[in-house]
């Protein structure tokens, strides 16, 4: 792949993520080298580019996920390196292309998070009402996660991560296990969802998605190792 | 009682018998195992003779480096079988498990032969080694199957341990249920055997005391230590190896870095 760099600069919002000379390899492959990236906080970027293009291997490396070979990344201006991995995660929330659930009930799937902190889970009240945003609210929570249809699965992964309060939400092609129908529903709830909290997101897809174009001011284009940024 | 009957060459070479046989029956159903049984049984001899000298050599001289020398040998094979059986993908794993099974089978061998066998000198050949060999040899097995679950798992499992590093987890957090279930996987044929033991066959050590002429008791006594001995060593041994390249299988970002085969993503 091209190592060209193609600088993708904020204008007028605080950025909340930058990455400034990303190199990222696959084994002895340069997906990506000098590649600089922003997020400005309460945007919500799309991120478009061919398949094989290395949308989803800059999101794990921006989710510090995957290896980077060199680069620094900043989150609210403090040096990512300063953050041990697993508080950066809570506060990078990476949303998987496959929603993943594991052995147990959806209420331990949505609550994953508060096993490995000491945050407080929410109470049933705040826990219904988010369940009832994201169209969930039918559905009891001892019921086995893994009986959930792919859609709902997909919205579970979202609110799980959502219930971490994150600073960036980073979506993987969320739509791309769904069927059309699923995918909808999914798209609606990111869109409310982002009118409403206004989190700074990535949305990464393989074609540009049906988003209302108020939302997504910026769409950047991965392709070749450039990073190409249209307003 | 008496010492083990001598088998004569010549009665010892009517087994071949058994060979043949088997031959026979991989030629009529063609199993194309014929080569493979002629060089088993060609390795089996060569290997147990030059066993033979080696250790009555050793039984002689009875020093405690040479003791510890052969019995660092049998652990460095043990390691390179189980480097063959198992498929660690991009992960190194041949010194951690060598010096994992070299650290925890010295201290379990020396606590067998010094405490309970109560042998003098601590390095005594004829009890250190045979016992040691035992130890190797079936926690061997349990490492193999240990690791070999561990980097199936990780591999399997990746989007769930990715799931759970980005929900806040530690390589460690994220890795522990698919620890317990390596170690637990190669700690199971070692309770099998527990269970089955007297009942379903006769171990081999008290196979061979009796023939050796021991009275039953101290050969069922021995027996006892042996298999609970194999079962402590082979959880020692699984655990410290299954921890200690767990945590090879994630860098210092607490990635998950082991790789098998070359993936695409878009």
């Amino acid at each position: 792949m091209a190592d060209s760099t193609q600088h993708m600069e904020s204008d007028t919002r605080p950025v909340i993520l930058r990455a400034t000379g990303l190199c990222v390899r696959y084994g002895s492959a340069v997906l990506f080298e000098d590649l600089d990236f922003s997020l400005e906080r309460s945007e919500l970027l799309l991120l478009t580019g061919p398949s094989g293009g290395g949308k989803t291997s800059l999101l794990r490396a921006l989710a510090r996920l995957h290896p980077v070979t060199d680069g620094r990344l900043e989150l609210d201006g403090e040096d990512a390196a300063g953050i041990a991995p697993p508080q950066y995660r809570r506060r990078v929330a990476y949303l998987q292309q496959q929603p993943v659930v594991t052995e147990g009930s959806v209420r331990e799937n949505l609550l994953m998070s508060f096993d490995y902190s000491s945050a407080a889970p929410p109470d049933i009240d705040r826990l219904g009402d988010w369940l009832a945003r994201f169209r969930l609210g039918t559905i009891p929570l001892d019921r086995d996660a893994a009986d959930l249809s792919v859609g709902e699965q997909q919205r579970c992964a979202l609110l799980r991560l959502l219930l971490m309060e994150p600073d960036v939400l980073l979506l993987d092609e969320p739509t791309a296990a769904l069927d059309a129908s699923a995918a909808d529903a999914l798209l609606e709830v990111i869109c409310t969802l982002h009118a409403q909290e206004q989190l700074s997101t990535v949305f990464v897809s393989h074609a540009p998605p049906d988003l209302p174009v108020s939302l997504s001011r910026r769409h950047a284009i991965l392709a070749d190792g450039r990073l190409e940024l249209r307003s | 009682m008496s010492g083990a009957l001598d088998i004569g060459l010549l009665p010892l070479s009517l087994v071949l018998i058994f060979i043949l046989l088997a031959g026979a029956a991989s030629l009529k159903m063609q199993l194309r195992l014929e080569r493979d049984l002629l060089w088993g049984t060609l390795r089996t001899i060569a290997q147990l003779v030059l066993l033979g000298f080696v250790l009555t050599w050793i039984f002689q001289v009875r020093q405690w480096y040479i003791v510890l020398a052969v019995y660092a040998v049998m652990i460095f094979f043990a390691a390179r079988i189980i480097r063959g059986r198992v498929h660690s993908g991009s992960i190194r794993l041949f010194f951690p498990v060598f010096f994992s099974m070299l650290l925890s089978y010295m201290l379990v061998s020396l606590f067998v032969v010094t405490v309970i066998v109560d042998a003098e000198p601590w390095y005594r050949p004829d009890y250190f080694l045979p016992l040691g060999g035992m130890i190797i040899g079936n926690s061997m097995n349990a490492i193999a199957i240990s690791l070999d679950r561990l980097f199936t798992d990780l591999q399997r499992r990746r989007h769930e341990v990715e799931l759970r590093l980005i929900c806040g987890a530690t390589a460690r957090q994220a890795s522990a249920d698919i620890v317990r279930e390596a170690v637990r996987a190669g700690m199971i044929p070692s309770i099998n055997a527990m269970m089955g033991v007297g009942l379903v066959f006769i171990p081999g050590m008290m196979t061979g005391q009796i023939l050796a002429g021991s009275d039953p008791f101290i050969a069922v006594k021995y027996q006892i230590m042996v298999m609970l001995m194999l079962v402590g060593s082979t959880a020692l041994g699984s655990l410290l190896v299954v921890t200690l390249l767990r945590s090879r299988s994630f860098n210092r970002e607490q990635q998950l870095v082991l790789r098998t085969a070359r993936r695409t993503r878009s």
